[in-house]
């Protein structure tokens, strides 16, 4: 699923300290600070929920808190929101019907 | 658990609410703001506290900055705090409901502004659900927050300045720009040319603008003009964009798609605290009612910023001045008078900056034809999944008032509870049935604002049971 060529690319400009964060059970290392839907994209992988009607893949959508495109379980808690929860060591996310 | 009670609470860290919490303390407030974000500066400028990006702020960089910092010295700040509820009984203070890591919290204050910024308008074509489209708001946080841009092809399509900044940051960012498709209308420049001079004497936003055209020309990003029948194609993301331009349909790949058709403010909060709104043709949307200083048609409680009326991020500080001040000649920390003398250049300012957004507000009016997407397969609602065809559906059937539409379709029941569908929801069904906008309403907001684990309702009795005479701050009228 990592770097899966369907899910749009991202890169970063800066280098800085990073953290880990684990995704459906990958472990990931990602930058500091930034927002869990962010350090998703920067690895290719969905940063979204799966649409409850028709099953499909979403991705984050308006990253300002609006659209919920970016619903996940966060930490054992769903529908959190990955464009407004910044990465923190340890951290789990996966990907939830929404 | 209940915190201290406050003079005044402001929900939202952007310009509005920064600059109103430096006043408010000015004026002997005790005061405390909450933002979901886990940093200040609002949308406009998320992640100003870190360092490095100045350049991305412009000029308005280093007194973003100084509100920053003043407002951390002016009293209580809880970032990364979801407002779920507001609540208000009687002569009693307001309750204000949040939500964070650390569970359930209600702040109590006796003033409650609401800084809430603005939302971006939604654009809806055939395809605008797959992965891959996204924002120019949301494309340009990312960047702002994370310093994180797209690889490979992007396109940008829509209309506005943001659309023009956002196009132009990425190229400088490295990114590959394939072409920037604009759709405003080409009539748009000959209504807005009468406003051009008034507003150029009143601000900077002609001058940057202009700027701005020539920054993207010297960039040599391919601009499309008068750019019609946008259409994203791809199976599981988005792999390219389809429009009509002159007379032929033309077809670029990309990665990512970046729309953008305007902003509108971010009504939900003044909604769900059941503040009257207005409907404002200029923009065209929904505005909260409210007077020259921020109050709103409920008591105690005000909006300031963009939350009231598209302004940008100038305006905002200002209005959230006014609005302090006038919370504090309210609360009887100053008088009148002081109030007058205090406020006298904020709002001769916004009298100005008024004049260049009557000209902004003009030359990016966004058409009908942009605002309904003709074609019945277009994905409305992005959470419950209706259609265009769905909703012209009802309208057909004399459905006309826009809560009937939801209740009957689910249009707006989703997680994001209509803050994406809801005003274009409005637009289809208006346009359906040859009625004007405003006569077929706007969507109730019901608590909680955010989704809230019930088991954390489950231990607040007070909301998960609110008395009946509470019910009336959720109707429509208020």
């Amino acid at each position: 699923m990592r770097d899966d060529p369907d899910i749009p690319r991202f890169r970063q400009l800066t280098e800085g300290p990073s953290v880990e964060i684990i995704f459906e059970g990958t472990r990931l290392t990602v930058p500091k600070g930034i927002s869990l839907a962010a350090a998703l994209l920067l690895h290719g992988l969905p940063a979204g929920r799966i649409g409850a009607l028709s099953g499909s893949q979403r991705c984050a959508y308006c990253l300002i808190g609006q659209c919920f495109d970016c619903t996940m379980t966060i930490d054992g808690v769903p529908y959190r929101q990955a464009c407004l929860t910044p990465v923190s060591e340890g951290m789990t996310a996966e990907r939830q019907v929404a | 658990m209940t915190r201290d009670s406050f003079d005044l609470a402001i929900v939202g860290g952007g310009p509005a609410g920064l600059a109103a919490m430096d006043l408010a303390d000015e004026c002997g407030l005790s005061c405390v703001l909450i933002d979901e974000n886990s940093s200040l500066g609002g949308r406009i400028f998320h992640g100003i506290e870190t360092d490095g990006q100045d350049h991305l702020y412009g000029t308005d960089a280093t007194w973003a900055r100084t509100l920053v910092a003043d407002a951390k010295h002016a009293g209580s700040i809880l970032t990364g705090r979801t407002v779920f509820d507001i609540t208000h009984h009687d002569d009693g203070p307001i309750n204000i409901h949040i939500l964070g890591d650390e569970g359930a919290e209600t702040v109590l204050a006796r003033r409650l502004l609401i800084a809430t910024g603005a939302t971006e308008r939604p654009f809806a074509f055939p395809g605008w659900t797959l992965p891959g489209v996204m924002t120019a708001g949301g494309v340009q946080t990312l960047l702002k927050g994370a310093a994180v841009v797209p690889d490979g092809p992007v396109v940008l399509a829509g209309s506005g300045p943001l659309l023009l900044l956002v196009a132009l940051q990425l190229k400088r960012a490295g990114a590959q720009i394939a072409a920037l498709l604009d759709t405003t209308p080409a009539a748009n420049a000959m209504a807005a040319a009468p406003l051009l001079a008034s507003a150029a004497f009143s601000g900077f936003a002609v001058w940057r603008g202009l700027g701005l055209l020539m920054a993207i020309r010297a960039q040599s990003i391919p601009v499309y003009r008068g750019v019609t029948k946008l259409v994203a194609h791809g199976e599981d993301t988005v792999a390219s964009v389809e429009f009509e331009h002159g007379r032929g349909r033309r077809r670029f790949e990309c990665r990512l798609l970046v729309t953008h058709l305007g902003i509108l403010p971010d009504t939900q909060a003044a909604r769900l605290a059941g503040c009257r709104l207005r409907w404002e043709p200029a923009l065209p949307g929904w505005v909260p009612i409210v007077d020259s200083y921020g109050n709103t048609s409920r008591s105690g409680i005000m909006i300031a910023g963009d939350a009231a009326g598209i302004g940008g991020a100038e305006s905002a500080r200002h209005a959230g001045r006014v609005a302090a001040t006038e919370a504090a000649t309210q609360l009887g920390a100053i008088s009148m008078g002081e109030r007058d003398h205090r406020i006298a250049p904020d709002l001769a300012r916004l009298k100005r900056l008024g004049r260049e957004r009557a000209f902004l507000d003009r030359l990016f009016l966004p058409p009908e034809r942009l605002r309904v997407p003709t074609d019945d397969g277009t994905i409305v609602c992005r959470c419950e999944e209706i259609t265009a065809g769905e909703l012209r559906a009802q309208a057909a059937g004399g459905v006309c008032e826009i809560n009937q539409v939801k209740a009957i379709t689910r249009c707006g029941m989703g997680p994001c509870q209509g803050r994406v569908c809801g005003v274009l929801a409005a637009d289809i069904i208006a346009d359906a049935m040859g009625a004007a906008v405003e006569s077929v309403g706007y969507l109730r907001v019901r608590p909680p604002l955010k989704p809230v684990p019930l088991d954390v309702l489950a231990a607040r009795a007070e909301i998960a049971t609110p008395p009946p005479e509470a019910a009336f701050l959720y109707t429509r009228e208020g």
